[in-house]
């Protein structure tokens, strides 16, 4: 008994912590697909997120948790729920019921395979802790992976220049 | 605190015998005390914070303010709270009932989880982490969720267009505020609220080089920085929903904004959240753009000498053993520095509350994107060449320091003139006159 709970993680705080962010993550993300009405979906996905943002916590990524939180919790998703409020979106708002069953089928295939390829490549042993700091963070940003960082800022640019080319045409 | 708790933990395994297995759940239920303090703590704030906005909006409007409850009405928030504690608690047959009980406690959390990373001396503080300052931005904006969700879950209009107006508001003076906030960080080359205080200081070497002395604060290290501040400040003012940015509560078209539909303790907890979020804007300035908590001439023992034990803090000549009685007293006038200064943030926010009209919504977008982004902007790119140009150790950036140093007390001294000239020419009632 006392084997499994070493094996498990559940014999220090951290691993009680960990099960409690990952059960809530994959709760909320449930939830967000399964809600009827499109707001409660979206407030459920900001508990995913910031469940796991505990989880990032977890592994020392502090600096990565902290933009989860910023970014996606605060930003992001207040933006989906500005929209869905000024829309007055209700439960199945603008969902045809053919392609909702279309829907149903191709997202239980794709759950189904990306759950088969997690659960096979999970080879067990404990997570390695990352360096999870601004300066870590940086390095790799600035360095490593310089190239695909550029580039992404290119691609958000040209959103914002698109969003904005698109609102001028509204206007006039 | 991490101190703090390792200290108890020796304690507890050498008094109480208990086995070294049980440490972290000890730990985990002192973070639950810790955390349960702060609750409080944010709560009895808010109450004092009411009192001190009444009396002064009193002052504002040559009448006296609530008088009655306790020595020159102290203890009236008390009362206010037993009021709310024991009126119905009503929830709209039509409200999305899960939704709307939710809503207050999102908003409270965002506030109140806020002050983890706030540091009132320099071992007083709950968790110095290493994003400290990226935290309290993140943890501060759940707050919007819980304004939106309070909207939503309302149904009614009122509150919808409340939550609307509060969460374009949040999300747009987030921008500004995050960047004002980064030529600190980029000066003190750290997000930790700890390390950016202790990077406000000269050379530990001479008394009056060493931290805490106003020509060492980040607001005087340029001109742009005091731009950068201002800004900062206005952003503040912004997401806390103060006057004249307090557009989602707008009385007089709005009724009460998003928390229209609440009652009882329910708006108890927003009312109390509205208010402790004052205290995080406040710290913030003073963590940031006023020194912390760093007393004037006293040089913070460095991590390393801390970790060697025999650690001391020097101090006008004198060494006060970091481990001894002497640096409790002097952390616990670091406090009263911190309080002090923060104080000063506060009355201004309150001040502006009386005195200035609330924007239209147009005017705060505008004022966001189209003066304070570029503006913030401008700011962070001089700020970049004036680092390059005058380092902060060097003597030319001290003697620009210091004469921005006195140029801020002289606006200080013209500001509190101005004041006392407005309260006097309109016929001040008040007596004594010492009470705000």
């Amino acid at each position: 008994m006392s084997a499994f709970f070493a094996h498990s993680g559940l014999d220090s705080v951290e691993g009680w912590f960990f099960y409690l962010g990952a059960a809530v993550a994959v709760v909320g993300a449930l939830m967000t697909v399964l809600s009827r009405s499109p707001l409660r979906g979206a407030l459920w996905l900001i508990v995913s997120l910031c469940s796991v943002a505990v989880l990032y916590l977890l592994l020392g990524a502090s600096f990565v948790a902290a933009m989860q939180v910023l970014v996606y919790a605060g930003a992001i998703m207040v933006l989906f729920i500005f929209v869905i409020m000024l829309l007055n979106l209700g439960p199945d708002a603008g969902v045809r019921p053919a392609y909702l069953s279309v829907a149903k089928v191709l997202g239980l295939g794709a759950a189904a395979y990306f759950t088969f390829q997690i659960v096979t490549s999970v080879s067990g042993g404990k997570a390695q802790a990352v360096d999870g700091t601004v300066k870590a963070v940086g390095t790799l940003l600035l360095g490593n992976y310089l190239f695909a960082f550029e580039a992404i800022s290119v691609l958000l640019l040209v959103a914002v220049v698109g969003a904005v080319v698109l609102g001028m045409k509204r206007l006039t | 605190m991490q101190d703090l708790v390792s200290f108890l933990n020796s304690q507890l395994q050498t008094v109480f015998g208990l086995s070294e297995t049980l440490f972290p759940y000890v730990a985990a239920a002192m973070v639950l005390a810790i955390a349960f303090g702060f609750t409080v703590f944010a709560a009895v704030y808010a109450g004092v914070f009411i009192f001190f906005e009444r009396r002064i909006a009193g002052r504002i409007m040559s009448r006296i303010g609530p008088n009655r409850v306790g020595p020159q009405g102290l203890l009236q928030f008390i009362a206010d709270a037993v009021k709310l504690i024991f009126k119905e608690d009503i929830i709209p047959t039509s409200a999305d009932r899960p939704l709307f009980k939710l809503a207050p406690y999102l908003m409270f959390i965002g506030v109140v989880a806020g002050f983890a990373v706030l540091p009132f001396s320099h071992r007083v503080i709950a968790a110095d982490l290493n994003v400290g300052l990226l935290y309290v931005l993140a943890i501060t904006s759940i707050t919007v969720v819980g304004v939106l969700m309070s909207g939503w879950a309302s149904n009614s209009k009122w509150a919808l267009f409340g939550g609307m107006r509060s969460a374009a508001q949040l999300v747009s003076y987030e921008i500004p505020s995050g960047l004002a906030l980064l030529p600190a960080v980029l000066l003190s080359g750290s997000l930790s609220t700890q390390e950016i205080i202790m990077a406000q200081a000269g050379s530990p070497e001479h008394a009056l080089t060493a931290g805490g002395w106003p020509w060492n604060w980040y607001i005087f290290h340029s001109p742009m920085m005091f731009v950068c501040f201002v800004i900062f400040f206005i952003a503040q003012l912004a997401e806390g929903a103060r006057l004249p940015f307090d557009l989602p509560e707008g009385e007089s078209e709005l009724v009460s904004g998003y928390n229209t539909e609440y009652s009882g303790f329910r708006f108890g907890a927003y009312f109390t959240a509205e208010f402790a979020n004052t205290w995080i804007a406040g710290a913030l300035c003073v963590i940031v753009f006023f020194g912390g908590w760093q007393i004037p001439g006293a040089a913070v023992p460095s991590a390393e000498a801390i970790a060697a034990s025999g650690a001391t803090w020097t101090w006008f000549g004198y060494s006060i053993e970091y481990a001894g009685w002497g640096a409790f007293w002097l952390e616990a006038l670091s406090f009263l520095f911190f309080i002090v200064k923060m104080a000063g943030v506060v009355f201004i926010i309150i001040q502006l509350r009386w005195t200035v009209p609330r924007v239209r919504i147009d005017q705060m977008m505008t004022i966001c994107w189209k003066y304070l982004l570029p503006l913030t902007f401008a700011c962070l790119f001089l700020i970049l060449g004036w680092m390059i140009v005058l380092p902060w150790e060097s003597t030319a950036a001290l003697v620009v320091r210091i004469v921005m140093a006195l140029a801020g007390a002289v606006l200080l001294a013209l500001y509190a003139w101005r004041v006392r000239y407005n309260i006097h020419s309109a016929g001040d009632k008040v007596y004594p006159h010492w009470i705000i």
